[in-house]
């Protein structure tokens, strides 16, 4: 296990221990709605795909490049609304939208960060928030362009063809799953090759020192903007691809604080700064929100006979842990930024590294 | 000037709350360098703390306080002992998620113990409000007798005080005043006809008989300008009526006059609920004192009235609905029952209609008294930071928190104070804003990023700065909504913060950037 | 040999201090010049205005030849002029390898280049067996030879050392004395800020002396020793 934990977490080359684990889960991943075909299994794992996309594109900019944006919603929300305001309102398909998504996502990153970074630390943090608030309220205001707080709704997705031929007509969860996971692959790709880049160098740099990264004759404009760019455009296609997923968006479903939020804790959580660490943070995270949310923890609780169905207690959990995975979601950030401020990853990495320490 | 003044004033009071929020913030700021995020969670625990004590041991909000300081205070100390003190050395990220986490700790169990529903805390002085700036805001001295005659009328009709007569005959000179300022102004005449009559009712003989003459002569002028005004015609007929009931044997020429001018009215507008309703009411007043086939046939008339209010408009609230089609043929005694429960109760008492112009500065009490308090506090806090040992240690502590270690000072027991200190600040804005706002678990979010805007408005750190910049932020959100709109006007104050931060960071009143 | 670096008047006012006011000196290709005065005299600040890291209030700095005011670091870094910091700042969770390549990658966009780059000034001083440690883990006299294999990664033609000696011990500080010297024969012109005199004296082919932001004494270091203002303004008056 500890030598797994290595491989995956070695910063140069690939072993072949490293890429073999990645074709058996590829492989698995592949094939698994050939087995499956419980479309709630399907769509918990869709989530966890948009988890991971979300997670890694934030990871690029804020675990790698030290920008702590609590302003991804913005990116999300701008790409959701793009994608499917082309769709109501033009008719352009959304595999086509959400690439224009990504095009206006990167031009009003460009503008964020010609704003934000000028700003360092805490003040970063808090110019982000008020750029995506702007947005959020832009999009609850400009009631002609984005429908206002009312929202779109997607009343056909057009099938998606080649020529002539139908390559699907998204009527089952099973095209969206492999949309899900390929963005998830290209995310996870695009950000080890930036890892092994020198790009990847230098943004670690920024976040380590910005001064001493500086004065190393690396440009903290021209990178950071770099990172956000591919950061941004990303979770544009996370935002499309929700939209188009759940058929419809509205200001507090894309463009909310909570969605800043909940992007950086899926880092925190895995371990930011680490390639894996996003894919750990949703491993966590999508199961216990959604085992919370249909009520799979209360009725564990009951089966294993910790409190009955019938009691006070019984009932309390029945009616209110599907209401509580936000009171969850903050236990665990809690927990995790005392106990383990490395996240899931560092804390495994360090207690392997203690025991096989107490071996020798 | 009226408008901007209102929303200046609105914006001066809500602005000592958010100083309030504000003070809190930059104080933990101060002395910890945590930018705390549950700060508006931690108002929303002080909106819940005072909506508790109000409903179930009936304390008043503002005098709840006395309570929600100190026990703000034990839960922010405990929250910087148990958490916060943990993260002070570590990244600032990590500080800003743990206080995050927290915040979503807490308004998620207020969640799950209060459900997501608004509460609503009211009482009795919640929708209360006073004027001020008259003279300022009407510099035209027949407005200012004029607004201040309606303002009379009004209160006597709504029959406080008691003392409705001596207001009716404060504003019957008023209205002439105005009228000497400013002769022949139909709605002075109009409401100066309308305060007359109402006069005349809580009057007898002799004096009631001239003050009825005297309305009689100003509706007539205030007609005389505006003829077939509506409620002109309706006021008199009500005046006429109201008469009759007193005159003895001169009642059925008073009812016919009465009905003239409602046939005028209704030439004029055959479809007003007011006037038919009142014609209604008169016949059945004239049906009381009559008997047999005439009683019938006023009965018939008044129900044939109110069949038509009714057409025009749908029974008044808190009224009891009557079955019109049901009872259409009944015998006369029926309709008479019916009648006597829909006109038992009416007033007959003229409607006032001021032109649509709110005279002076509407300043809102709950608010009012807050902002009073905000700045007791405000005070209260300058004294015991300047003033006390406390207080100068913690002002060490926020300049320079390890040259103050080294002073002897306890910079722990102080983070801990300064972490209480804002908690029971944010608690106090939080009761404070109680009877004015919906109370909801997810309120904090807003408030936190307005605390964040207004600190790095004032500088981060700086209390002074803080004060003023919840009151800046306080003006532009009531400007903002009144001269661009409702919903843009967080965007005014998000853009106003972005401006502050990319030109001059350090704040209106810091001294240097961290 | 001509002058590689050329300060002209330099002034820097922080609110209304002058923390430096109307520097002027010249650096000869090649030399090493030690850079010394009391605690506040201002070498730091003048370090700063001379890499860029805030433009000076008035004056010139002028590199080979061109005009530097305004330039960013990253671009002055480009142009072949490196600084060290006084507090050193290792980019502390990356290994002692990739801190050093990141400086390498100044000069190349290939990673296996700048490993190799990086790999040969961490022998030079002495770091190689730590290539794969932490930087934030090293002990500070190590951390100090990090910063300058970083820096020599770059491949810088004018270096300026803040403090490098600062912290160390006698042992330490004799290693990076060697080093320092060693650096000069490969041809590149050296500005070192330090505190030990003694140090100072032997290293250095010319001294410069500020004093409350103000150029005080130029000259070899014989003449400095001989020089009655500097000692006073090290030893005070009274003496």
């Amino acid at each position: 296990m500890k030598t797994i934990l290595n491989k995956l977490g070695n910063n140069r080359g690939f072993s072949p221990v490293a890429i073999s684990l990645w074709i058996a889960a590829l492989a698995g991943l592949a094939l698994f709605p050939q087995f499956v075909d419980n479309p709630y299994a399907l769509h918990v794992m869709i989530l966890f795909f948009l988890s991971t996309i979300m997670g890694e594109s934030w990871n690029i900019l804020g675990g790698y490049t030290g920008q702590y944006s609590v302003g991804h919603a913005a990116y999300f929300g701008v790409g959701a609304y793009t994608t499917m305001m082309l769709m109501q309102y033009r008719q352009i398909p959304p595999w086509l939208g959400m690439w224009a998504g990504v095009a206006v996502v990167m031009v009003v990153a460009l503008v964020i960060g010609s704003i934000c970074f000028r700003l360092r630390g805490p003040y970063f943090v808090l110019a982000s928030i008020a750029v995506a608030e702007i947005m959020r309220l832009c999009a609850v205001n400009l009631k002609d362009l984005t429908n206002g707080a009312e929202g779109i709704l997607a009343t056909e997705i057009p099938p998606f063809k080649i020529g002539a031929t139908v390559v699907t007509d998204f009527l089952s969860k099973v095209p969206f799953y492999y949309i899900g996971l390929s963005f998830a692959v290209l995310t996870i790709v695009a950000t080890m090759l930036v890892q092994h880049s020198k790009l990847g160098y230098y943004f670690q740099a920024i976040r380590e020192d910005q001064d001493a990264a500086h004065a190393l004759g690396i440009s903290l404009s021209f990178h950071k903007n770099v990172a956000l760019l591919l950061s941004a455009g990303f979770t544009s296609l996370a935002g499309s691809f929700y939209a188009i997923y759940v058929g419809f968006i509205d200001p507090p479903t894309v463009l909310a604080l909570d969605i800043s939020v909940q992007i950086v804790l899926i880092c925190i959580i895995g371990g930011i700064g680490t390639i894996y660490g996003p894919v750990v943070g949703s491993l966590v995270l999508v199961p216990l929100s959604e085992a919370l949310r249909s009520n799979l923890i209360a009725q564990g609780i009951f089966k294993l006979g910790l409190a009955s169905e019938e009691s006070g207690v019984g009932v309390f959990l029945k009616e209110n842990l599907a209401h509580a995975h936000a009171l969850i979601y903050g236990i665990l950030v809690v927990v995790v930024i005392l106990f383990m401020p490395d996240g899931v990853l560092g804390f495994a990495r360090k207690l392997f590294t203690a025991r096989n320490r107490g071996n020798a | 000037m009226a408008i901007f003044l209102q929303s200046l004033i609105s914006g001066v009071l809500i602005g000592g709350v958010y100083a309030l929020i504000g003070i809190g913030l930059t104080i933990i700021f101060g002395v910890m360098r945590v930018i705390n995020f549950a700060h508006g969670d931690l108002m929303m625990i002080g909106m819940y703390l005072t909506w508790n004590l109000f409903q179930y041991f009936h304390m008043d909000p503002f005098m709840s306080i006395v309570v929600g300081i100190p026990a703000m205070f034990l839960f922010g100390g405990l929250l910087q002992k148990v958490f916060i003190n943990r993260v002070l050395g570590a990244l600032p990220q990590n500080q800003i998620l743990l206080t995050i986490g927290l915040g979503l700790i807490m308004s998620n169990a207020v969640m799950l113990v209060y459900t997501s529903d608004y509460k609503i805390l009211t009482t009795r002085y919640s929708s209360d409000s006073f004027k001020v700036l008259q003279s300022v805001v009407n510099p035209d001295k027949y407005e200012r007798l004029y607004d201040k005659g309606n303002a009379l009328v009004a209160e006597a009709l709504a029959g406080k005080g008691g003392n409705a007569a001596e207001l009716l005959a404060k504003a019957d000179k008023k209205y002439e005043e105005a009228l000497k300022v400013k002769p022949g102004q139909f709605r002075a005449l109009a409401n100066w006809g309308a305060s007359l009559a109402s006069l005349a009712r809580l009057r007898q003989g002799e004096e009631a008989a001239a003050l009825y003459a005297r309305a009689d002569e100003k509706f007539a002028a205030a007609a005389a300008i505006e003829p077939g005004d509506i409620d002109i015609l309706c006021n008199w007929a009500i005046a006429y009526a109201s008469r009759a009931a007193t005159a003895g044997p001169g009642a059925d020429s008073l009812y016919e006059k009465a009905y003239e001018k409602f046939k005028e009215g209704e030439e004029a507008r055959p479809d007003s609920y007011d006037l038919f309703n009142a014609w209604g009411a008169t016949l059945y007043r004239q049906a009381l004192i009559k008997q047999g086939a005439e009683a019938d046939r006023l009965l018939a008339a008044a129900w044939e009235k109110y069949r038509v209010a009714l057409d025009a408009k749908p029974v008044e609230e808190g009224a009891e609905p009557v079955d019109t089609e049901a009872l259409a043929n009944k015998p006369p005694a029926e309709i008479r029952a019916a009648l006597d429960q829909v006109y038992g109760k009416f007033p007959f008492a003229p409607r006032l209609k001021p032109d649509k112009r709110d005279a002076g500065i509407s300043v809102s009490t709950p608010l009012a008294i807050s902002f009073v308090i905000t700045v007791a506090i405000t005070l209260l806090l300058y004294w015991f930071l300047m003033k006390t040992d406390t207080g100068q240690a913690i002002r060490a502590t926020a300049q320079d928190r390890e040259a103050a270690q080294l002073m002897g000072i306890n910079v722990k027991r102080m983070s801990i104070l300064a972490f209480g200190m804002g908690a029971s600040l944010a608690g106090t804005a939080g009761a404070l804003v109680s009877p004015t706002y919906y109370i909801f678990p997810q309120i904090g979010g807003t408030f936190t990023l307005k605390a964040f805007v207004i600190t790095v408005l004032g500088g981060m750190g700086s209390i002074l700065g803080a004060t003023v910049g919840g009151i800046i932020i306080g003006v532009a959100e009531s400007l903002g909504a009144v001269y661009i709109s409702a919903g843009w006007k967080d965007v005014v104050v998000y853009v106003l913060f972005l401006l502050v931060l990319l030109f001059k960071p350090s704040g209106l009143f810091g001294k240097s950037r961290v | 040999m001509g002058a590689i670096l050329e300060i002209k008047h330099v002034s820097k006012f922080f609110g209304g201090l002058a923390a430096n006011s109307d520097v002027s000196f010249e650096l000869a290709e090649g030399m090493i010049m030690g850079l010394i005065g009391p605690n506040g005299a201002g070498k730091t600040t003048l370090f700063n205005c001379i890499t860029g890291y805030y433009p000076p209030s008035r004056g010139e700095v002028i590199f080979k030849g061109r005009k530097m005011n305004g330039l960013e670091p990253n671009k002055v870094c480009k142009l072949g002029m490196a600084r060290t910091w006084q507090k050193v700042r290792p980019l502390a969770k990356m290994s002692v390898l990739d801190n050093v390549m990141v400086g390498a990658l100044c000069r190349t966009n290939s990673l296996k280049v700048a490993r190799d780059i990086a790999l040969e000034q961490l022998k030079v001083v002495r770091l190689d067996r730590k290539a794969d440690f932490l930087a934030g883990g090293l002990p500070i006299g190590e951390r100090k030879k990090l910063e300058v294999a970083r820096v020599l990664a770059t491949r810088p033609q004018l270096l300026l050392l803040d403090e490098v000696m600062g912290g160390l011990n006698p042992a330490e500080s004799e290693e990076i004395i060697q080093l320092i010297l060693d650096i000069k024969k490969h041809g590149i012109t050296q500005m070192v800020i330090e505190h030990d005199m003694k140090a100072i004296m032997r290293i250095s082919d010319r001294i410069v002396v500020l004093n409350s932001g103000e150029k005080l004494a130029e000259g070899s270091p014989e003449e400095i020793v001989a020089n009655q203002a500097v000692v006073e303004a090290y030893l005070g008056s009274e003496h």
